[in-house]
């Protein structure tokens, strides 16, 4: 009974954290370039259950017992994947505001916390900022393939691949990456993702469009359904718990008790 | 469901203020030279599962994956996120339409660039709005009496005032005699979303948007003056319904989750009953 408790609480645990994840992509609804994260489970590390007799004929195995089966003693979260589907478009008019159609690109942006390093977004919501630099909302440069991207104006044009034009004269190319495994990506917040050294490849068709902002991809149906689903499994955890409860309550209580 | 309780509460926060952006866009569609605004959200850290007690086995294999070329995926510990906040307020600088009006002294400006005014302390203020008029020191003045920069000055009595595409007044007394009374100069910036608004249709520059430049309204053909209009604002009121239906229907979600955080703490509060 005591097992059965603990089992029941990492079932309790484990559709708490399903729901934080949900959670987070519910208030990520309207955060452009958001990708969606799914909770994966599993089942605990099995533990061998063992009868202390050993039938005639069986090979022993162990000094006086033999194995019935083994027992999972519960669940686990065992990681938090993230779903790289596109979003979908939504067109803003602006020349600042960049999509990537590829579901695996990413535009790279200069990494405040390392100087000369970058991290990788998909949120395209640029400004030009007082010196003519391209960056994004949070006002970190926008990097092309020489460097930061020096635009001076709003009155640029960004082709299909990336090539970033103003009055017909080309200026750079956005540096814009994609990665083999999109796994390897990890979020950091602020719209963006950070990669191990050396991940990251150029992309060799972005499919940039300018003029439009990649929505979230949030299923909305799916992720209402999935709180239901963890707020109904965290339920039947809950009573698996108090009949469990309740049997130790008999055990400790009712079982030899004289009347 | 702490985490989800509070990340349910960001998400309404945010929603929040994308509502409050909209609703002051929608207000001010007859604004003249307003210009709307619009929000950037961003999602806040992750931390990382499993230090508050959660069960999170992550599975085994190295950093860079295993199997040849890295095949399998690598070990990610499992993160679950913190919510949303309001990355930025942007403010759209695009033109919005130009309305006749007829009346000489409305001025607006048919691209880009601002107005500059004096304000009484002595410092400058930039504006899209030019409903000008002559003041009694005969001062071409804004709506509030600031006076335009350069400082235009008209000598009454005049019988009429025209003000070109170049930004030149030209005063025409009453014996029919001409004389240029100044030209109105355009400035702009290089990141004009960064001007800081002050109400009353008044923007002053900031360290994020650079420092005013000049626009030469006789050389440039990008930007020219119209006499007679004036700018209406920039609000397009199909984008602030859908802005207002995304904000409600975001707001509505997060407050689902909110319910559901609350339902899942009762269960736990229940368990010993």
């Amino acid at each position: 009974m005591i097992r059965g408790i603990y089992t029941a609480a990492a079932g309790l645990d484990v559709q708490s954290a399903r729901l934080d994840v949900i959670s987070n992509n519910v208030a990520n609804v309207a955060t452009v370039g958001f990708k969606t994260d799914q909770v994966t489970q599993k089942s605990f590390p099995g533990l061998l259950l063992v009868a202390s007799q050993p039938r005639p004929g069986d090979v022993p195995v162990g000094p006086g017992w033999r194995p019935v089966g083994v027992i999972n003693q519960g669940a686990a979260v065992s990681g938090v994947f993230t779903d790289f589907a596109p979003g979908a478009l939504q067109g803003t008019g602006k020349t600042t505001s960049l999509a990537l159609t590829a579901p695996d690109s990413f535009f790279a942006v200069a990494d405040p916390a390392n100087p000369g390093g970058e991290i990788y977004t998909r949120d395209g919501d640029f400004a030009v900022n007082a010196r003519g630099y391209l960056v994004d909302d949070r006002g970190r440069q926008v990097l092309g393939v020489n460097g930061p991207i020096q635009v001076n104006g709003s009155n640029f044009q960004v082709a299909r691949d990336g090539q970033v034009s103003a009055s017909g004269r080309p200026l750079d190319r956005l540096r814009i990456m994609q990665f083999n495994n999109p796994a390897v990506l990890v979020k950091v917040g602020d719209n963006c993702f950070r990669a191990p050294a050396g991940a990251a490849l150029p992309a060799a068709n972005p499919g940039v469009r300018q003029g439009y902002l990649e929505g979230s991809n949030v299923n909305t149906g799916a992720a209402m359904a999935g709180m239901v689903s963890a707020l109904r499994a965290y339920e039947t955890n809950q009573q698996t718990l108090q009949e469990e409860n309740h049997l130790l309550d008999l055990a400790i209580n009712q079982v030899g008790v004289l009347r | 469901m702490l985490r989800a309780l509070y990340n349910g509460v960001s998400g309404m926060t945010a929603q929040q203020s994308l509502l409050d952006v909209g609703s002051n866009n929608i207000a001010n569609i007859n604004t003249t030279g307003f210009k709307k605004s619009e929000v950037s959200f961003n999602d806040l850290i992750y931390q990382q599962m499993g230090a508050e007690g959660i069960p999170a086995v992550p599975a085994t294999g190295t950093a860079a994956g295993t199997g040849a070329n890295g095949t399998t995926p690598p070990v990610v510990a499992p993160t679950a996120g913190t919510g949303v906040r309001v990355a930025a307020t942007v403010r759209d600088f695009r033109q919005g339409s130009l309305l006749q009006t007829g009346r000489p002294l409305d001025v607006a400006i048919n691209g880009q660039g601002f107005f500059k005014v004096t304000l009484p302390d002595g410092s400058s203020a930039y504006t899209r709005d030019g409903s000008f008029n002559v003041d009694a020191n005969g001062n071409l003045v804004t709506l509030q009496g600031y006076p335009v920069s350069p400082g235009i000055s008209v000598t009454p009595p005049y019988s009429a005032i025209e003000i070109t595409r170049d930004g030149n007044v030209n005063v025409t007394d009453n014996q029919g005699n001409v004389t240029n009374a100044g030209q109105i100069q355009l400035y702009n910036f290089n990141n004009p979303e960064g001007l800081v608004a002050l109400g009353d249709n008044l923007y002053a520059a900031s360290a994020a948007s650079g420092q005013e430049t000049q626009i030469d309204l006789s050389q440039t053909s990008t930007t020219s003056l119209r006499a007679g209009y004036l700018e209406g604002s920039n609000v397009n009121p199909a984008e602030e319904m859908t802005r207002l239906i995304v904000a409600q229907r975001a707001y509505e979600m997060s407050a689902n989750t909110v319910r559901t955080a609350d339902q899942i703490w009762s269960l736990a509060n229940n368990l010993n009953k």
